[in-house]
């Protein structure tokens, strides 16, 4: 399992928000911003001819003699939609901090919790030349050992092509609704295009980006070959405290671009190390970030 | 700082090599990563000038050029100009002359001399030998090939100066001798201590780098450079003359005081310009036994003089004349008279031997017999003996003629010390046989030619061939052999010239026959004594300037004399610090206390290269690892 009992009745008490998704077609678990005819009161009208007389409300008008209508909210399913990069690069870092075993327990908690609301639950692994939609759409909690079971069994493998693969995801998914994209972002040709066809297509985008501890400040010396583990390529460096520096900085330069990339487009971006533990994250950062509730 | 080797910088170039080798066979580790994209993006900026990003701030390649560095600089034998020796062997000259009394070095020059010597051995590298020599009128090896550094400077602790003049030639050769690499001498380093009052204009090079550090500072002195009392010829009054030298650089004023025992006799001012003499004769001076003393002070009396005291005062003895009574008895030489002649203080007679050869000398008596060719039938007469190529006798062995006797020299006797032999021919001799008591002077293959001897109270001296059958009587030796023979056979005093003598010559003494004890005190009261005295005895111990006393006893009687020993010397009294001294044809400049060697430290470029190849090894495996 990729997380116990508790852990999964913490996530069923957890939902997520999406409060700029279109509405959706079923009528599900969520409030909508429509008014229809849910059991949740909302607010009185005037009584027109041709209303459902069902939602007269007779006490006030046996108080008042004047006929109104009752408004419910109207409560509608949302669609979901988990995004796991399935890239090489993924498969990087030991154990618990293994960027691709960390990315699927987010993607089982964020699926869990969806499901546990009712939200039409897709799960998608990013990777080139993608087999589109693993998982889904399902909506029911009763669906989510299997969405466990399903992600227990991927592996990463090949290389990202994180625009293209985005960009496909779009045309196979065309019901807009929250999109949480657990990726890296080691991607040479970039990550823009990707979100920004997501967001065209009326999609609330939530970006977990993850990156391993020696991503952020490598522990190596001397004279190297890195070797890339998901296109092979090398690059030779002599390794010294200012190359070093060198690349903090430009890790540092490379975050801030992104998160200022998001800010400008709305997309909800959270930066996550695989060294924080992974439950914390959920239960802390992504409330403290108004990503769940 | 210095390189005693700068062809070797040419090693130097093997940096080339090391970065083009680097450049070319950085070896890398391969090492896989999630993604290089961040790396490319670090690096991208650095990619313009790739090729230096490679060496720029390798550790490795660094410390390899810091090993290299050192080694190119010891081989190229980095040296600094410390007020140290190089790294070879030292032979330090230590002047240890009467100049070096000066006291405008701290205590004294001789003591500065040491001080610097000591220094110098300190900052010598723990491997070189050290070598000194003490140059006085005898010079001395105090240590040689000395390594241990503490007992060559407590040797050195020890030296003392001396009061005469420096043999700087024998010190030179002396030093010669102490070259322990005689393959390498130039691995010696030759450094003089000096004032630079070197004696001696021809001293030979040595075989290694030869520096000279001068001691001293000033050249204020003032000397008396000559002090003698004579008996006037002729005349029953004697006369003192005395001098005074400013040896100094500027006009000086002093007092002159001259005694006589205790009774001054003179006390004068007077101004002397720089590099003046002033002379001074006091005459009518009664003829008698007296000594005299002259003394310079300041005018002031409580200051000091100058920076030599020692030659501030000085001594003369008046020793009246006395003459000796000689007897020529030849049949005829004309060389022997007129040599007789020439002696103011032999009253000469002269007789011949009758018509048959035989001697008759009558009943007068003389201190001295010279028998030439002939001698009496009888008994001989009491008193010294001088035979001239005698017939047979019963003191000398008389055996035959030998013709051109071969190879006929001097011997080593102290008498024959200033006869120079070489030029004598002789074409005829006595064959001599010796008695143990008897001394050649001069002898030959053959035989003995020359004899001096001493035998029941009497001294007899023995000259084997005739003046006529050599050509000794035209030689410079002819009067000098004979005043020699003279002076030893009929002596003008216990003390035979006692104004004559200086620091560390000997004076001879001759006691009068029948001496028992013989007593020389010095002026520090330091005395020697002879049990049974030779007719020549040599005093050697004349290390201190002033006046000896000299005591004889035959058991009954006694008798007094005195000598003095006085510095008299221009090259010690001249204490100006020379610029620069003559060596081997060349001139030696001073060296400043502070530019004496280089000090090589190759040793320590070594270490620390062994030190960074350590480090360079350590990074290299911490990389590796």
């Amino acid at each position: 399992m990729i997380f116990n009992e508790t852990t999964l009745r913490k996530l069923n008490a957890l939902s997520l928000i999406a409060d700029r998704v279109r509405a959706g077609r079923l009528r599900g678990d969520r409030r909508s911003s429509k008014r229809g005819a849910s059991i949740e009161f909302a607010d009185f009208r005037n009584y027109v001819p041709g209303d459902d007389l069902r939602r007269l409300d007779w006490n006030i008008y046996a108080r008042l003699d004047k006929p109104f209508i009752k408004l419910f909210e109207d409560e509608e399913d949302l669609a979901v939609y988990v995004l796991l990069d399935g890239s090489s690069s993924m498969d990087w870092g030991e154990a618990d901090e293994n960027k691709f075993t960390y990315g699927r327990r987010l993607a089982a908690a964020l699926g869990s919790i969806a499901l546990g609301s009712g939200d039409a639950l897709t799960f998608t692994m990013l990777t080139a030349g993608l087999a589109p939609a693993g998982f889904g759409p399902s909506r029911g909690s009763h669906q989510t050992l299997r969405f466990l079971k399903h992600l227990e069994a991927l592996k990463p493998d090949g290389e990202t092509a994180l625009n293209e693969t985005l960009f496909n995801f779009t045309l196979t998914n065309r019901r807009p609704g929250l999109v949480l994209l657990v990726s890296d972002l080691l991607d040479p040709s970039g990550y823009q295009p990707g979100l920004t066809q997501l967001l065209s297509r009326g999609n609330q985008v939530v970006l977990v980006h993850l990156l391993s501890p020696d991503e952020l400040d490598p522990t190596l010396s001397g004279d190297l070959k890195l070797v890339d583990k998901e296109f092979s390529t090398s690059q030779e460096v002599s390794l010294d405290p200012v190359i070093l520096q060198a690349y903090r900085r430009q890790v540092s330069a490379w975050l801030d671009e992104i998160r200022s990339f998001c800010r400008s487009r709305d997309v909800s971006y959270v930066h996550t190390s695989t060294s924080v533990a992974w439950d914390q994250f959920i239960l802390s950062q992504l409330r403290r970030e108004g990503i769940v509730k | 700082m210095s390189f005693l080797n700068p062809a070797a910088l040419w090693f130097a170039l093997i940096v080339v090599p090391i970065i083009i080798f680097y450049l070319l066979k950085i070896r890398r580790k391969e090492v896989e990563i999630s993604s290089t994209l961040l790396w490319r993006m670090a690096l991208r900026d650095q990619q313009a000038n790739a090729p230096w990003q490679k060496l720029k701030r390798n550790l490795l390649l660094l410390l390899q050029l810091i090993v290299l560095g050192m080694m190119v600089l010891a081989v190229a034998r980095l040296a600094f100009p410390l007020a140290s020796v190089a790294s070879g062997s030292v032979v330090l000259l230590i002047d240890g002359s009467a100049s070096m009394f000066a006291t405008d070095e701290s205590p004294d020059r001789f003591s500065s001399a040491v001080r610097i010597a000591g220094d110098l051995l300190r900052e010598t590298g723990a491997s070189a030998s050290a070598s000194a020599i003490l140059v006085t009128h005898q010079p001395r090896v105090l240590f040689t090939g000395e390594t241990d550094r503490n007992e060559a400077l407590r040797i050195l602790a020890e030296a003392e100066a001396g009061l005469g003049e420096g043999d700087w030639a024998a010190a030179f050769s002396l030093a010669s001798g102490l070259v322990f690499d005689a393959d390498q001498p130039e691995q010696t380093t030759y450094i003089i201590l000096s004032d630079g009052g070197l004696q001696e204009k021809d001293l030979p090079p040595l075989p290694g780098e030869t520096q000279y550090i001068p001691i001293g500072r000033d050249q204020d002195n003032l000397a008396v450079t000559a002090l003698a009392a004579r008996v006037l010829p002729g005349r029953d009054t004697a006369e003192l003359f005395v001098r005074v030298t400013n040896y100094g650089n500027s006009e000086r004023a002093a007092r002159l005081s001259i005694s006589k025992g205790n009774e001054a006799i003179l006390n004068e001012q007077m101004r002397l310009l720089a590099g003046d003499s002033a002379q001074f004769v006091v005459e009518n001076l009664p003829v008698e036994d007296a000594v005299f003393i002259a003394r310079l002070s300041n005018i002031q009396a409580d200051l000091p003089l100058d920076d030599l005291p020692i030659d501030d005062s000085a001594y003369a003895v008046l020793v009246p004349p006395s003459a000796r009574r000689v007897l020529l008895v030849s049949p005829g030489n004309l060389f022997l008279e007129r040599l007789l002649l020439l002696f103011p203080n032999l009253n000469a007679s002269k007789t011949q031997p009758d018509e048959t050869g035989d001697v008759h000398l009558g009943s007068e008596s003389f201190d001295l017999f010279i028998f030439d060719g002939v001698l009496p039938a009888d008994e001989l007469p009491e008193g010294q003996l001088l035979l001239i190529h005698p017939p047979e006798n019963d003191l000398v062995v008389v055996s035959g003629e030998i013709v051109s006797p071969t190879r006929s020299r001097t011997t080593d006797h102290p008498l024959a010390q200033f006869i120079d032999w070489t030029d004598v021919n002789v074409f005829k001799t006595k064959r001599l046989a010796v008695p143990p008591w008897f001394a050649p002077l001069v002898t030959a293959e053959e035989t003995p030619l020359v004899l001096v001897g001493e035998q029941a109270g009497r001294r007899i001296a023995v000259v084997g061939f005739d003046l006529h059958a050599s050509d000794l009587p035209l030689k410079v030796a002819f009067p000098i052999l004979f005043a020699t023979l003279f002076e030893f056979l009929a002596p003008h005093g216990i003390v035979a010239d006692p104004n004559g003598a200086r620091a560390f010559e000997p004076v001879p003494i001759s006691p009068r026959t029948g001496t028992q004890t013989l007593s020389v005190t010095s002026p520090g009261g330091f005395t020697q004594l002879f049990e049974n005295p030779g007719a020549n005895t040599l005093f050697t111990r004349t290390d201190e300037l002033g006046l000896y006393t000299v005591r004889a006893s035959d058991g009954e009687n006694f008798e007094e004399a005195f000598f003095a020993v006085n510095l008299f010397s221009e090259n010690e009294s001249d204490i100006a610090v020379r610029e620069q001294i003559e060596v081997g044809r060349r001139s030696l400049t001073a060296t400043g206390r502070d530019e004496v060697s280089n000090r090589e430290v190759w040793g320590w470029l070594i270490g620390l290269a062994l030190l960074f190849l350590l480090l360079e090894w350590l990074a290299y495996h911490r990389r590796l690892g």
